[in-house]
């Protein structure tokens, strides 16, 4: 892992496409790109009434649980976590090495449907999650100062 | 790992709070979020045991302006200090930044300071992480307590590193010192942060 | 273009057609337009074990790639093909036309083979 992350505006962009076009294809209310640290990489959809950090520190929180829980029963990883409610549901999935996918969605879609377009969006951003990962540790624009 | 992002012109940055239980993180934060403005900071999220112990972590997300051109967050952890929590506790220190060590001043309390220090360590150690490599600074809380022990044994105890690193003496219920610690230890990871990203000068 | 969802609901408004279903490989429901007398869950779960049955069966006895599935009922049928993303099944009346019915699951599942592509 670096020792620090940048995320250039094109590359920011890209991420949100990402998103949006995910949202779109499985009917979907909200996406949300973390790390398992808890930073934040994009919020898409409807965040009205909800703090995306919140969710995505508690979702990291979640799944470094259940990953911890995976490795004492022998296993390599549970990549898929799903959390159904009555109305809102979530859907919870790994992306890369490092990331995850939360996304939360009604009963006006499916498990089955966000799942399906969940593997193609983490597939696309995984890879440039590997691009920004992979950059050397120096700014890619100017200098950064410290005010007094 | 801090995340600098040009879009949104935001620095990210972790810091945790680390040390044996009941010795005051938690009240750390608790103070930071009620003195900070709302519009400084978010809700302070507990994931605690009915008893009020920390059974995963604290979270407060802090805004600031420190750094020019960037808004700078500053995500405040607490570890749980109990020993049997190791597992959660291995989970918070995840590409933390920098960490505060608030050392409990009660005399009965040096060997749980001791050995949380030690544990702390080899936990860093499985992300890879040294601490003469990550920032941190030491807190001695409680030291309104009558049969506080002297903070020169504290730093005999605690502050044997190669690097000797800076110590804060705190009564984190009243306030005080809570500050003092915040602002070392978020300077200090900046100022790394900058140095790192600094173009070298050949 | 449409979307999985549509091409899913499509279907179910052909003549003769009561309902629709999108079923993963694994039994977890896409998308479906069932009428309120049968649950999704169950048909979905029927819908798998019945394809995967069907590809199996069609190979072992050399019959090449499963195209689709035809059960015939006293009070109606159920179409059944094989979407790569999961099994796409159609549930009609008696009198349903059944070389319509199988022209438009076939069209459907071009459809969705080509929304989505390298997912499954
Ligand atoms: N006397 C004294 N008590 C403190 C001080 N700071 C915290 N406490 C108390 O110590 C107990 C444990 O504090 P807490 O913040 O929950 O500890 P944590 O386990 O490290 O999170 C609480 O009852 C606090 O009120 C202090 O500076 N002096
Ligand atoms: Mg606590």
């Amino acid at each position: 892992m670096p020792r620090h992350r940048f995320i250039t505006p094109d590359e920011q962009k890209q991420l949100d496409a990402i998103l949006r076009e995910l949202l779109k294809n499985s009917d979907a209310k909200t996406a949300i790109l973390l790390d398992h640290g808890g930073f934040l990489m994009s919020t898409q959809g409807f965040t009205e009434h909800i703090d995306p950090q919140t969710i995505a520190v508690l979702a990291a929180g979640a799944f470094s649980t259940t990953r911890e829980l995976a490795k004492m029963i022998g296993e390599e990883e549970f990549t898929v976590m799903f959390h159904q409610g009555r109305r809102d549901h979530i859907h919870l999935s790994a992306v890369g090495k490092d990331a995850l996918l939360v996304i939360i969605f009604e009963n006006t879609t499916t498990v089955g449907m966000v799942r399906l377009f969940a593997r193609e969006a983490s597939k696309k951003l995984a890879s440039i999650l590997l691009m920004i990962n992979e950059r050397k540790s120096e700014a890619p624009m100017g200098n950064i100062k410290l005010q007094q | 790992m801090s995340t600098v992002n040009f879009a949104t012109r935001e620095i990210t940055c972790k810091i945790v709070y680390y040390g044996p239980g009941l010795s005051g993180k938690t009240t750390n934060l608790l103070f930071i979020h009620k003195k900070v403005p709302a519009k400084h900071r978010s809700d302070m999220v507990s994931l605690a045991t009915d008893g009020d112990r920390t059974l995963f972590f604290d979270f407060l997300p802090l805004v600031t302006n420190a750094v020019k051109g960037f808004s700078t967050k500053f995500q405040l952890y607490t570890v749980p200090g109990q020993v049997f929590y190791n597992a959660t506790r291995k989970l918070v220190l995840q590409g933390v930044d920098g960490i505060v060590f608030v050392g409990d001043s009660a005399w009965n309390r040096m060997n749980d300071n001791h050995e949380s220090f030690v544990n702390m360590k080899e936990n860093l150690s499985e992300y890879g992480l040294i601490i003469e490599e990550v920032p941190y600074v030491l807190q001695f809380n409680k030291r309104d307590l009558p049969d506080a022990a002297p903070v020169e044994y504290m730093n005999h105890l605690l502050n044997r590193e190669k690097q000797r690193v800076p110590h804060f003496e705190s009564i984190a219920i009243r306030g005080v010192g809570v500050f003092e610690t915040l602002n070392a230890i978020s300077r200090m990871v900046l100022v790394k942060l900058i140095s790192e990203l600094s173009p070298k000068k050949e | 273009m449409a979307s999985v969802k549509d091409v899913v609901e499509r279907l179910s408004r052909v003549k003769g057609v009561v309902g629709s279903i999108l079923v993963a490989k694994d039994g977890l429901v896409v998308a479906s337009n069932l009428s309120v007398q049968v649950q999704d869950e169950i048909v979905a779960a029927m819908v798998s074990a019945v394809g995967t049955t069907a590809v199996k069966a069609t190979e072992m006895m050399e019959q090449g790639e499963l195209r689709n599935i035809i059960i015939e009922g006293r009070n109606g049928k159920l179409f059944l093909a094989d979407a790569d993303v999961g099994y796409l099944g159609v549930l009609t009346s008696l009198e349903a036309n059944m070389g319509l019915i199988r022209l438009e699951l076939m069209e459907a599942t071009e459809t969705l083979r080509k929304l989505t592509s390298g997912l499954a």
